[in-house]
């Protein structure tokens, strides 16, 4: 029976011209993103990992100075762009991609792409995985906004009633043909997608693409589900089209703006300037309330004791290096503390979009889009830790050569490229799978829940009808 | 003749609930994006205000320390009368943007675009270079700005007060019978989108003025009328686009469900999809250069002014004659501070021609959008509005400029003496440089909101033309 039923919607649907046109719109403008979209990505990957060589060039060719002068030269981390981030831009255009590696300084990434680019920006980016977030519940709706309203303006639901047709099945029914309909719009694009992912040859994009597919899949289910509840409900297809068009604004446009603009009300960032004079004014007075200098002269205290020597000349080590490994830190203290802190605060912000999320499925959606495909926040932070961590190794080796192999004093003391050497190159490895899935958790949950309540409506409304209500 | 349909028309849309729905909504949610945009200015005026107070603290500080060597000359000379440190690395100057009357009704690039500068004596480069805290999650949604709601839900309410204007009616059968009286189409049409338009504008004019009073605008200053009726004018000409828009889909004699459905498409079309087609055109056509590739070469600028110093502290007499002959200062080559400050100088030297680049590529852009908004109504009333706003690209990238100047100026002062071997006084430090905010000529404002308002224009006076055609072919029966 539910074959029998899907096989008419579907040629219900494929008669009247709506499942053509839905297809040749959607391809046209998914190929158009995707294909502009990966030509630039590939360039701009391209000129990143050139760059990044380039800088480690720089860093082993800068000629024999002072290890700590080194430490100040520094290095640059550029942030590699994945495979999959050409198809879900997610926050990329709005972090910085390069952050300056260099001795007594977490600097924050610069350089963010949309400071590039015309006001058009804010319009929302053209890619694969913005035409599948706003389009494709609007194709669902589309489909299956008449499913039953349209049977019952033409009494055929009536007629379908006495034949003694069990509502679930007709529910069913509707809902494999609309699904089947979805598939026969997105199969020519799934197919190109994954053999172009598979030729490219990276390591996990299968899986990755994969995920993201189910994930899409769910969101399209959600608004299959809430439209077949309206529809069910619903006296003509025209209210219930209405009605699924404005949820559908309204989660798409609406609920995500405000509740990024109650995230930012409610949980408001320091300013660059009280931010930089914090990080200093700690640094300089110690978060402990010991100062900086305080230390230092304590330190050569100590050293002095320790090795039973009245004179820092007299020391088998550099005075200076070890100032300024004590620096570092206090340093890395500070910076723990006030960038955890900003950290924090982003987090606070983007759980208080969540809760938006079980008003809009799209914000759910975004955010796991945007971990699968390696372009969220958490994605970014991830590669700001690890260019801070490399930041740190290097500087203390630098810091490390000045100490033991230097005496207290000795500024003419240089280093060359054996020290440099021994500095590997930044290798940033991404996140992994695993990592992006649990932190996303609460948005899948939220998105599972969108699904599982959406066909319970869908249930409970077409048994109103077998009840009697309104057939 | 047309007197007894309006007042007809009148008493129906005053009874309809529907018009009410739309009044609240629209309230509610426009008061919302004056509130987001209040909050905004509060928090950018507070860090204005913060960083000032900085400022003063740090030069008075500084003022009183020469002072009190200035009153006892014997004492050790204190470190803050080295202009070198002073101006690299303890003073600053804010240099901040005053944002015009109606900023808060856009946010427009305000938060991508710097609306302050650290001035320092340091490169220009590193002055530039800074940004403000923000969290990208939420940049890449977007604000809920007046500007939201004018190109995005606007649209929405005009048309589902008109996309059945002629079919709904028509299937209500009350056209055959209005029609039935001494008048004729037009004139009967004409009753009922007057009162559309004049509740809508009417409508979108006292929440604007709402907006303005929760902004907390200066009502006082002329440039708030001025731009207030720049944005009346605009948002009046996109609502009028959808209404006409709506009116000609209405002639072409379909049922409500097809007007609504062709109208609810045009919307996804010129609001949502084009515009991002065009974003990604002009991105595409003139994608910026590569900033890493500029952080890479600026890299081996910096390594070359490493290794020629002496050349380029020698390029840096040469491009200061009024203070030395090159090689003559040579008890001067040693300081820390002008040895700096020559790299830099070589440094922006070489890496001009990349940021020219970068600057032409901008420029390209612009241009490409420009010529590209009339496509899509959306585009050009959110070019207009952000324009009217001041937080467009131009008004940024007049800033900017100033701020450049200004940096000249500041910077100056401190290298001036710097070369002069001069210590810094007390007196030096009450008559640094201050930054004075100069207004944006008003020449490419106008221009820029004229060229889309004019689109607009001919836009709206083409579709009139077509409705107008199409609806006296118009057949109420059948």
């Amino acid at each position: 029976m539910i074959t029998v039923i899907a096989k008419r919607e579907l040629k219900d649907m494929w008669r009247d011209g709506r499942l053509a046109w839905s297809t040749l719109l959607f391809l046209l403008l998914f190929s158009a993103a995707a294909l502009t979209g990966w030509q630039r990505a590939e360039g701009i990957a391209a000129e990143r990992a050139v760059a990044q060589e380039i800088v480690f060039e720089q860093w082993l060719n800068q000629g024999e100075k002072n290890p700590h002068s080194a430490a100040h030269y520094g290095i640059y981390a550029f942030k590699p762009l994945g495979p999959l981030a050409y198809f879900d831009t997610a926050v990329t255009n709005y972090t910085g991609v390069s952050i300056w590696l260099e001795a007594h300084k977490q600097n924050r990434a610069k350089d963010r792409p949309a400071a590039d680019m015309t006001s058009l920006q804010r319009f929302g980016d053209l890619t694969g995985a913005f035409v599948l977030q706003m389009l494709l519940p609007l194709m669902t709706i589309f489909l299956a906004f008449n499913a039953f309203a349209g049977e019952r303006e033409t009494g055929t639901l009536r007629q379908l009633m006495s034949m003694g047709v069990p509502t679930e099945d007709l529910l069913f029914g509707k809902a494999l043909g609309i699904v089947l309909a979805l598939g026969i719009m997105l199969t020519p694009i799934i197919v190109v997608s994954f053999v172009f992912l598979y030729s490219l040859e990276a390591e996990g994009v299968l899986l990755r693409a994969a995920l993201m597919l189910g994930i899409y899949g769910l969101y399209a289910i959600a608004f299959l589900g809430i439209s077949l509840a309206v529809s069910a409900l619903t006296r003509s297809s025209q209210v219930a089209l209405i009605s699924l068009v404005t949820f559908w604004l309204i989660s798409a446009f609406v609920v995500p703006r405000m509740g990024s603009e109650l995230a930012n009300t409610l949980t408001p960032l320091p300013n660059a300037i009280t931010f930089a004079d914090t990080l200093e004014s700690d640094m300089e007075n110690g978060l402990d309330g010991v100062s900086q200098s305080q230390r230092l002269s304590e330190l050569r205290e100590k050293t002095l004791a320790r090795y039973q020597v009245d004179s820092v000349d007299d020391l088998p080590l550099n005075i200076e290096g070890l100032s300024f490994t004590m620096m570092e830190k206090m340093g890395d203290a500070v910076f723990d503390k006030h960038y955890g802190d900003l950290q924090s605060r982003f987090m606070e912000q983007q759980n208080t979009l969540q809760g938006f999320s079980l008003l809009s499925p799209l914000i759910a959606v975004q955010t796991v889009s945007a971990a699968l495909a390696g372009t969220s926040m958490d994605d970014h932070q991830h590669f700001a830790d690890a260019a801070e961590q490399f930041r740190r190794g290097f500087v203390q080796k630098m810091n490390d050569d000045l100490t033991f192999n230097a005496k207290s004093g000795e500024t003419s003391y240089k280093a060359g490229n054996d020290l440099w050497e021994v500095v590997s190159a930044f290798d940033y490895q991404p996140r992994s799978l695993t990592a992006a899935l649990a932190s996303v958790v609460p948005s899948l949950l939220i998105l599972a829940t969108w699904v599982f309540l959406s066909g319970i409506a869908a249930l409970l409304a077409v048994q109103r009808i077998s009840k009697g209500g309104v057939v | 003749m047309s007197q007894h349909s309006l007042a007809n028309e009148w008493f129906l849309v005053r009874r309809s609930r529907l018009l009410l729905g739309v009044f609240a909504i629209l309230a509610i949610i426009m008061t919302f994006a004056a509130v987001n945009g209040t909050n905004r200015l509060t928090a950018h005026q507070s860090t204005i205000t913060d960083a000032n107070g900085r400022e003063a603290t740090t030069l008075s500080a500084i003022a009183a320390s020469l002072e009190k060597f200035e009153q006892s000359p014997g004492s050790d000379v204190p470190a803050v009368a080295d202009p070198g440190a002073v101006g690299l690395s303890i003073a600053a100057h804010y240099a901040a943007l005053d944002f015009s009357p109606l900023a808060p009704f856009a946010v427009g690039q305000s938060d991508i675009y710097p609306s302050y500068y650290r001035v320092t004596a340091t490169s220009l480069l590193t002055t530039l270079g800074e940004f403000d805290i923000q969290n990208p999650v939420l940049m890449q949604i977007g604000a809920f700005d007046i500007a939201f709601v004018v190109i995005y839900l606007v649209p929405i309410f005009v048309l589902v007060l008109s996309y059945n204007i002629l079919s709904g009616e028509k299937e209500r059968d009350t056209l055959r019978l209005a029609l039935a009286q001494p008048i004729t189409v037009t004139s009967w049409l004409r009753a009922k989108i007057i009162w559309r338009v004049l509740f809508i504008f009417s409508a979108l004019a006292i929440m604007g003025f709402a907006a303005l009073l929760i902004v907390n605008a200066d009502f006082n200053a002329t440039l708030t009328w001025v731009q207030f009726s720049a944005w009346l004018v605009v948002i009046a000409l996109y609502a009028a686009f959808w209404f006409l828009l709506a009116l000609l889909v209405n002639s072409y004699n379909k049922s409500s469900a097809t007007n609504g459905i062709i109208l609810a498409a045009a919307w996804l079309i010129l609001v949502v999809l084009l515009p991002a087609m065009v974003s990604l055109t002009a991105n595409s056509l003139y994608p910026a250069p590569s900033r890493v590739m500029l952080a890479a070469e600026l890299r081996e600028a910096s390594a070359e002014a490493d290794a020629k110093a002496a050349e380029a502290l020698e390029d840096f007499y040469f491009d200061h004659p009024e203070f030395a002959a090159p090689g003559e200062a040579s008890q001067q080559d040693n300081n820390f501070f002008l040895q700096t400050l020559s790299k830099d100088a070589s440094i922006e030297k070489a890496i001009a021609p990349l940021l020219q680049d970068f600057e032409d590529q901008a420029e390209a852009q612009q241009n490409s959008v420009r010529q590209l908004q009339y496509l899509s109504p959306a585009i050009m009333t959110q070019q207009a509005l952000n324009t009217i706003s001041g937080t467009d690209y131009l008004q940024f990238q007049d800033f900017q400029n100033q701020v450049s100047l200004f940096h000249d100026a500041w910077s100056d002062f401190f290298i001036s003496r710097i070369m002069e071997e001069k210590t810094l006084t007390s007196a030096d430090i009450r008559s640094l440089p201050q930054f004075q905010y100069q207004e944006m000529a008003a020449g490419p404002v106008i221009r820029t909101v004229l060229t889309s308002a004019l689109g607009l224009i001919v836009i709206n006076i083409l579709l009139a033309f077509l409705a107008g055609r199409q609806l006296r072919r118009y057949k109420v029966v059948g």
